[in-house]
């Protein structure tokens, strides 16, 4: 497979009048044409800045990228110009954000939110752009098109919305797409047409897509391979299989467990006691040992090293190395009996 | 793995005991609203500049006059249009206060003043102590600001409160009045109203207040709506709280900070209105004085005696951009959504 | 919409008849009629002449009178000329009236929306900070204050600049930028905080995520959603401009509207008090109906919302 896009050693940082906060701490992972990768941690582990750095949309002044290199299709997207950027935005990598009912401006026509980035990306004319965008609406699946191209957002649901979204972030046919926490604000019935949507669309198009999201479900649903992420960092990646049914950091049993299960009958869901840590003044060692009921003194001091499961599946947890005791994971965090 | 493996000894693999509490403690003292917002206030420069200002500007309004021997209309043609002179402050230059005017002729001298006569803010056509007519009209003009201000806010939250708490039809004629009351211009009815009462202190109070409370009604009865429907209030209504308890214990301290920054903003526009009245001749009559009609006075005679306008005029540009600083501070401090 | 509009323009005919009501009972109310304070006129001449204008008919057929016609527009004689109409009066000082306003509203408008929106876009700068302590200042001091400060300046110390009165362009300058001040002020605190909120919106990041330029999407998705909320605030900025207008025209010696009603006013000239109290109040609101009207048109989610009820 090609590699596509490749995180190295990503730190990004937000300046406030508090201090610095590390909010991402040296991710690294790769995406190859035509996957999915999920990325999974809860609010504050730092997943949506990591899109946001790839897509170079941090606050301006705020945020920046500190070190480590984002290569696409080997450029380096760390250091290109804003002029480059523009060229990348929407026609090589684009961007669905969590809350449809606000990333449409409500003041103009979806046909023209649509067309605005195949004028500037594919210099088509007007008629063309509006017949592609009908097309669009078309393939997202929303019906009559030709009239609902000229409407405006406040006259679409959520889940319509979400979907003329899609169909924007896929008007110049990118190779990559991310999709911050796409059916979070949608509801559950929505939710799931929406993922149909996206794996459907995958299949047509072959787009590659980052998937970012606090629900494992939707992770089972779309994705291939999956990136833990907390405190900043990736602390478990591997494909879905590994995550589900092998996972090996307690993070990771954490969120398996606190994830409601159909047939544990009179099992209370298990919430991970603790908060995140503070980015401002990040741990030294690893970032869940404060929380981690399996926590070893070397845990607090010394950051582990990223150990390798198998050929795809990677943790970074001090229980895999040979000196420390055997663990087995939690019950709990065991999906359809399987260990 | 790296070169700190080495550094690794195997009794560093031992279950740590680590308090899981500790990562959920609050390193902050909690405040309460009030507390906090008074913190975040202090914070803002502008408005504690502002509320310094006025504070002073209302001191000094009430002392002041008594630091001179004349009163508010004690006429002496002798010694009209004095330009201002401070001992002390006469060499320095720029700021005018040696008693000559913009001719360079040294009007004290030239009028026999007696030596230990000093005018601060030198004397007005009829001779009178500018320094004394300021300062009492900083005070005329601060008491109608006020006296509108607080009539305002007690028919406009009785008002606003009534018609929003009891809701239905009573709401509802009560709002068809106000909507035909705000589309009549305040201007209009201002100037109406005088034309009838008289110009007076109080007639200008209540000229004033007649199409001010709506303003602070409308934003009583916004808020208390909001507030009824929240679940806190729709709680303590479920345990049986009787109507004073949710008036006192939850309505009205929650609309509180929305009515003060009201009445901040009343203050200024009150002040303003009074001066305009001034300047259209509804204004207070003489001898009394507001800031407005000093002004206004002032401006009839601007090219030979600027100090008869400068001077009020100064003094209420301070009083206004300082209740502006101050309620733009207490708004931002209080209630951040109503920026703007 | 219609249904929206038409209940507007009721109640605008409402509020205006209720004005014209007061209006007519205090003229009722007040000393002196158009003939009464001419000595030279016999009792005999003065009886006729009431009779003439209806002033001895019972108080309700004077009052169905005067409503027929201010339907017509007619608001009656001055006590100030003979024979002069108020309406005249109206006409002849709407001319250099509008024209401050207007150039007035123009300017305030087009320099209050840059400052606004440059110190949205530098926000947190000094050039931020310094438009918005300017903004406090100019909504704080009263417009006649800074009239007469730049009068005294620029007009008679610096003498850069006409005084008063009204004979050519160059005197326009002077009132016109003393009335703009507060629309400048205004404006630009109302367009920073708009374009700050946008600023911060999805939609902007989405516009971006699209790979259009920053510029672009300042403009066309920033700056046009900023600016339709603007067209909420030119109602009472209206109003404050008609109400500085009085003072500012009479301090310039400008011989508008506002002028003779101030001098209306010092000489108990009531049906032009009153004739003008009622103009305005129909420029009230008039302009409040039709700022409404407008911005249910330029704001595509009232627009239709509006269109199905």
């Amino acid at each position: 497979m090609e590699k596509l896009l490749e995180l190295d050693n990503l730190h990004v940082s937000f300046q406030t009048y508090g201090g610095e906060v590390k909010a991402v701490r040296g991710v690294s992972f790769t995406l190859e044409k035509g996957e999915s990768l999920a990325i999974v941690g809860e609010s504050g582990s730092g997943k949506s800045v990591t899109s946001k750095s790839v897509m170079r949309l941090l606050p301006n002044k705020i945020g920046f990228i500190k070190e480590g290199a984002i290569r696409f299709q080997g450029k380096d997207l760390a250091k290109a110009s804003e002029r480059e950027m523009e060229k990348i935005r929407g026609a090589e990598i684009s961007m669905i954000f969590q809350d449809p009912m606000t990333s449409l401006n409500p003041t103009m026509t979806i046909g023209k939110q649509i067309m605005e980035g195949l004028r500037k990306h594919q210099n088509m004319s007007k008629s063309e752009a509006k017949e592609r965008s009908i097309n669009l609406l078309k393939l997202v699946g929303i019906p009559n098109p030709e009239l609902r191209v000229d409407e405006y957002p406040h006259q679409f649901s959520g889940g319509m919305r979400q979907r003329v979204v899609i169909a924007i972030a896929l008007a110049c046919n990118p190779k990559v797409l991310i999709a911050d926490e796409p059916t979070t604000a949608l509801d559950v019935t929505i939710q799931a047409q929406i993922l149909d949507l996206m794996r459907d669309l995958q299949d047509k198009t072959g787009t590659a897509i980052i998937l970012i999201t606090h629900d494992l479900g939707v992770v089972a649903n779309l994705a291939q391979r999956v990136a833990v992420m907390y405190g900043g960092m990736i602390v478990e990646t591997g494909t879905v299989d590994e995550i589900f049914y092998k996972p090996k950091h307690p993070y990771t049993w954490g969120l398996l467990a606190s994830m409601p299960k159909l047939n544990a009958e009179s099992k209370e869901l298990l919430a991970i006691p603790g908060t995140p840590p503070d980015l401002m003044n990040p741990p030294k060692g690893c970032p869940f040992a404060a929380r981690c009921p399996y926590a070893m003194e070397v845990c607090v001091e010394n950051m582990p090293d990223a150990t390798d499961v198998s050929s795809t599946h990677k943790a970074a947890c001090w229980l895999l190395d040979e000196r420390a005791p055997k663990v087995e994971p939690p019950e709990e965090a065991v999906v359809g009996g399987a260990r | 793995m790296s070169m700190s493996e080495r550094k690794l000894t195997p009794d560093l693999f031992r279950p740590a005991n680590l308090d899981s509490g500790k990562s959920e403690e609050i390193s902050k003292p909690s405040l309460s609203f009030w507390q906090d917002a008074f913190r975040r206030l202090r914070k803002n420069k502008g408005a504690m500049i502002g509320l310094f200002a006025i504070v002073f500007i209302i001191v000094f309004s009430l002392i002041a006059p008594s630091l001179s021997k004349y009163g508010m209309d004690d006429q002496e043609l002798m010694r009209a249009n004095l330009p201002p002179k401070i001992p002390g402050l006469e060499k320095v230059g720029f700021l005018g206060v040696d008693g000559v005017d913009i001719r360079g002729v040294d009007q004290y001298e030239m009028k026999n003043v007696p030596k230990d006569q000093n005018f601060w803010f030198g004397t007005d056509t009829l001779g009178r102590d500018q320094w004394v007519r300021v300062w009492k009209g900083t005070q005329i003009s601060l008491y109608i600001a006020f006296l509108a201000a607080t009539i305002d806010l007690i028919v406009g939250v009785a008002y606003g409160g009534i018609s929003a708490f009891y809701g239905g039809r009573l709401d509802n004629v009560m709002q068809r009045i106000v909507e035909v009351l705000v589309g009549i211009p305040n201007l209009v009815v201002i100037i109406l109203f005088i034309i009838i009462l008289d110009p007076g202190i109080l007639s200008i109070t209540l000229a004033l207040v007649i199409t001010g409370w709506i303003g602070m009604s409308r934003i009583v009865r916004a808020q208390i709506l909001s507030l009824k429907s929240r679940e806190f209030v729709l709680a303590s209504k479920t345990l049986g709280s009787s109507n004073g308890r949710l008036i006192t214990k939850h309505l009205l301290p929650n609309t509180l900070g929305a009515i003060i920054i009201t009445s901040t903003f009343t203050i200024p526009g009150a002040i303003f209105f009074e001066a305009f009245l001034s300047f259209i001749g509804l204004g207070i009559q003489p001898p009394t004085a507001s800031l407005g009609a000093l002004i206004s006075d002032g401006f009839r005679s601007l090219r030979i005696y600027p100090h008869l306008a400068i001077y009020p005029a100064s003094i209420m540009c301070i009083l206004m951009i300082s209740f502006n600083l101050l309620g733009d501070g207490l708004r931002d401090a209080l209630d951040p959504k109503m920026r703007r | 919409m219609l249904r929206y509009i038409t209940k507007r323009v009721f109640a605008m005919l409402l509020t205006l008849l209720i004005i014209a009501t007061i209006t007519f009972f205090l003229m009722k109310l007040l000393p002196g009629s158009p003939f009464n304070n001419q000595e030279k006129l016999s009792e005999s001449q003065r009886y006729a002449l009431n009779e003439k204008y209806g002033l001895n008919d019972p108080v309700p057929v004077q009052y169905i009178n005067y409503l027929g016609k201010l339907a017509q527009g007619d608001l009656g004689y001055t006590f100030q000329f003979d024979g002069r109409t108020v309406n005249s009066m109206i006409v002849n000082g709407m001319g250099p009236s509008a024209t401050v306003g207007f150039e007035a509203l123009l300017f305030g408008t087009l320099v209050g929306l840059v400052l606004g929106i440059v110190a949205a876009l530098r926000h947190n700068s000094f050039i931020d900070y310094g438009a918005m302590i300017l903004a406090v200042f100019g909504i704080a001091i009263p417009s006649f204050v800074f009239a007469g400060l730049l009068q005294y300046y620029v007009g008679v110390k610096l003498e850069w600049l006409p005084v008063a009165f009204w004979n050519g362009p160059e005197y326009h300058i002077l009132p016109a930028f003393s009335l703009s001040v507060g629309v400048i002020a205004t404006v630009a605190r109302f367009m920073r905080t708009e374009m700050l909120e946008i600023l911060g919106t999805d939609y902007i990041l989405m516009a971006r995520s699209k790979g259009i330029s920053k510029n672009a999407v300042i403009i066309k998705h920033c700056v046009r959603n900023s600016m339709i909320p603007i067209i909420t605030i030119l109602g009472p900025m209206a109003i404050a401009l008609i109400t500085g207008s009085l003072v500012i025209e009479n301090i310039f010696a400008i011989p508008g509207i506002g002028e003779q009603f101030v001098k209306s006013i010092n000489l108990n000239d009531y049906p032009v008090i009153m004739g003008t109290t009622l103009f305005y109040s129909f420029l009230i609101v008039v302009i409040i109906l039709i700022v409404d009207i407008l911005y249910g048109i330029i704001d595509p989610r009232i627009r239709v919302a509006g269109g199905k009820s």
